[in-house]
């Protein structure tokens, strides 16, 4: 005698084929996820590739041809201010050595902090601000008062530590820059 | 036609005892006061008088406050409509100069 088995039994093979659904289920989220890992990966990888790309670009193409002139325009700075400090120095030649630093600062623009904009914007801005903000404190100092150029302890005057600190300053920026665009 | 003609006399934002105009905050702070970008659209002629007693208007100042007009107008155009009165021994040509092409390439290197 047969005894028929209820239609509302559970029965192995249900859960098997429940158990079959969801691990294709899991299979195919996995799946997705996996290639959206590969894809941010590949995405994050690409940046990455992007930033190294700048960074080599701003150091061979805008840094490296420019070093000497940098330190060029440190060096003309300096001894312009050192003229400054001289006795008796007349309006006139206060007229012709603020002329003279605003000149070297218009030339390192063309050749170098320009050619930053294509780089990063921030970082062109930083290193103009850096610029700007040192010439117009030594114009300042030049026609806004009696020029003092007595030695602090460090043995430098007002115009020695304001190139020295704007050096470190820019050294520090380009050290510091990661080859990222700033966006 | 009449020609509507605007002066601005930069002795109105001097500093008290300074000779200079110099930084980027302090042309912002022309700009606005002035109201120069506004004025500017409604006007044909500026003329800019230059305080005698100025010694120097570095390129950082000029740049700052003059960007939205020379970006509007271009350099051909900006020159055509704006004169400065410079009867002191500071000349302002050559730091405007200055301050026009940083805005110009700061425009096209963004475009």
């Amino acid at each position: 005698m047969c005894i028929a088995e209820s239609s509302n039994s559970f029965s192995l093979t249900d859960a098997a084929d429940i158990a079959q659904v969801i691990i294709a289920i899991f299979n195919v989220g996995f799946a997705f996820y996996l290639f959206g890992y590969e894809k941010r990966k590949d995405i994050a990888s690409f940046h990455q590739q992007e930033h190294i790309n700048r960074l080599q670009g701003f150091k061979e193409l805008v840094l490296q041809p420019n070093i000497s002139l940098i330190n060029n325009f440190y060096t003309s700075l300096t001894k312009n201010c050192m003229m400054l400090c001289n006795d008796g120095i007349t309006d006139e030649l206060k007229h012709t050595l603020n002329e003279n630093n605003k000149k070297e600062l218009s030339n390192l623009r063309v050749s170098f902090t320009t050619q930053l904009l294509k780089i990063s914007k921030p970082f062109h801005a930083k290193i103009s601000d850096n610029l700007d903000h040192l010439i117009d404190q030594i114009t300042v100092i030049i026609f806004n008062g009696t020029i003092d150029c007595s030695l602090n302890q460090d043995g430098l005057n007002i115009f020695e530590v304001l190139l020295h600190d704007s050096r470190n300053q820019l050294m520090s920026d380009i050290l510091d820059y990661d080859g990222s665009n700033g966006t | 036609m009449e020609t509507k003609e605007l002066t601005i006399n930069l002795a109105d934002y001097q500093t008290p005892g300074a000779k200079v105009f110099t930084g980027r905050p302090h042309g912002e702070e022309v700009r606005s006061k002035s109201k120069l970008d506004e004025l500017e659209t409604s006007t044909d002629k500026f003329i800019v008088i230059i305080p005698e007693t100025i010694s120097s208007i570095n390129p950082s100042f000029l740049e700052e406050l003059f960007k939205n007009v020379v970006k509007r107008l271009g350099k051909f155009n900006f020159m055509n409509k704006f004169y400065f009165v410079n009867n002191g021994r500071y000349k302002i040509e050559t730091d405007l100069r200055e301050a026009i092409d940083r805005i110009l390439a700061e425009e096209n290197a963004l475009s």
